[in-house]
C-alpha cells in the first residue's frame, strides 16, 4: 500500500501542513509567552 | 515609504494587515494543495509532480527569505536601523522551518524519481542543507551573544547574513552552471508563472488540448502553472502572517530587556540609598 510514490506524495503534503501548524501553534505561543510576561513586569513596576 | 521605517508605526499597520494575510495563506495554501492533488499525472513523472506543489513553495521561499535577510543586514549596517534587525530575528526561524520542508519533501521525492534520498556529490542539495546551517547558525549567534550585548548581538548576526549570501546566489544558479542530479529550476518565479496563468487563462495556450501535461526544459506545463502559483502565493502569505507575529515577539522581548534593565537601576538605586 505504502510504496515510494506515495511515501513522496502524502508524506510531502504531510510535511508541508505539519511545518505551517507548527509554526502557527509555535509562534502564537511564543507570543502570548512574551505578551503575559510584559503584563506581569508592567504590574510589578505599577506596585 | 518612510513612514514604515518607524516600528511602531509599522507594527500597527503590520499588525492590522496580519490577520488577512493569515486566513488568505490558509485559504490559498488548502486549496493550492488541494488542486495539486487532484492534477492529470504528467508525461514523463506521471503521479510524482504532485510533490512538486509544496517542494518549490518551500524551496523559493528558503532562499527568498535568506536573501531578504541579508538585505535588511546590510541595510542595518548601513543605516544603523532597528527595524531590519528585527525583521531578521523574526525571519530566521520561519526560513529553517521552510527549509526543513524543502529538504524532506526533496528527500521523498528523489526516492522514486532518482532512486535515492539524498546524494552529497549534488551541489544543490548540498547547499540547501547549508542553508538549514546557516539559519541556525545565525539563530544561536544572536541568542548566545544577545545574553551580553544585544545590540553587538544582532550586529555580529547581521555580518553574518551578509557574508553568506553566496550561498542564495549559488543555489539559484547551480542547476544552470553545473551538471546535478536535482531538475533544473521549474521557472517558478511568481512574477513568470502569473504571466502564463494569464496567458492560459486568456486562451493563449502552450499546448494543444489534446497533448499531455509534460514538465519541459523551459519550466512547467501550464496545467500545473495555476495549483502552483497558488500554493505559492498562499505559503508565502500565510509564513508572512507568522513572521508579523514573531517580529512583534521580538519587540516585546526588546521592551523586556529594557524594563528589566530600568527595574535593577532601580533597586540598585534604592539599595545604595538606604544603605541596605
Amino acid at each position: 500500500m505504502w510504496d515510494d510514490r506515495s511515501i513522496a506524495i502524502w508524506g510531502s503534503y504531510g510535511a508541508a501542513t505539519l511545518a505551517m501548524v507548527i509554526a502557527l501553534i509555535g509562534a502564537r505561543w511564543l507570543l502570548s509567552r512574551a505578551r503575559r510576561e510584559l503584563a506581569n513586569l508592567q504590574g510589578e513596576q505599577g506596585q | 515609504m518612510y513612514q514604515f521605517a518607524n516600528p511602531t508605526r509599522f507594527m500597527r499597520w503590520a499588525e492590522a494587515s496580519q490577520p488577512v494575510l493569515l486566513v488568505l495563506g490558509v485559504v490559498l495554501a488548502a486549496a493550492g494543495m488541494v488542486w495539486g492533488l487532484r492534477v492529470p499525472p504528467d508525461e514523463e513523472m506521471l503521479e510524482l509532480i504532485k510533490p512538486l506543489f509544496v517542494h518549490v513553495p518551500s524551496a523559493g521561499l528558503s532562499l527568498i527569505i535568506y536573501g531578504s535577510m541579508s538585505f535588511a543586514a546590510f541595510v542595518a549596517l548601513v543605516w544603523r536601523h532597528p527595524l531590519p534587525e528585527i525583521y531578521c530575528l523574526a525571519a530566521a526561524p520561519v526560513g529553517a522551518i521552510v527549509t526543513i520542508v524543502a529538504l524532506l519533501t526533496g528527500a521523498l521525492w528523489g526516492k522514486p524519481t532518482l532512486n535515492t534520498y539524498w546524494d552529497w556529490r549534488d551541489p544543490r542539495m548540498v547547499l540547501e542543507l547549508l542553508l538549514l546551517f546557516q539559519y541556525l547558525t545565525f539563530i544561536v549567534l544572536v541568542r548566545v551573544l544577545s545574553q551580553r550585548d544585544p545590540a553587538l548581538a544582532r550586529r555580529v548576526g547581521s555580518v553574518f547574513l551578509v557574508a553568506s549570501v553566496v550561498t542564495v546566489l549559488l543555489s539559484k544558479f547551480v542547476t544552470e552552471w553545473f551538471l546535478v542530479l536535482h531538475q533544473a529550476s521549474s521557472g517558478a518565479n511568481m512574477m513568470q508563472l502569473t504571466v502564463r496563468a494569464l496567458r492560459n487563462l486568456l486562451g493563449q495556450s502552450e499546448a494543444g488540448p489534446d497533448a499531455a501535461p509534460s514538465v519541459d526544459d523551459d519550466g512547467i506545463a501550464g496545467v500545473y502553472v495555476p495549483p502552483l502559483l497558488i500554493t505559492m502565493l498562499g505559503t508565502y502569505l500565510f509564513y508572512m502572517a507568522i513572521g508579523i507575529w514573531l517580529m512583534r515577539y521580538e519587540l516585546i522581548r526588546m521592551r523586556l530587556r529594557s524594563l528589566r534593565r530600568k527595574q535593577r537601576a532601580a533597586h540598585a538605586f534604592i539599595e545604595e540609598a538606604t544603605g541596605t
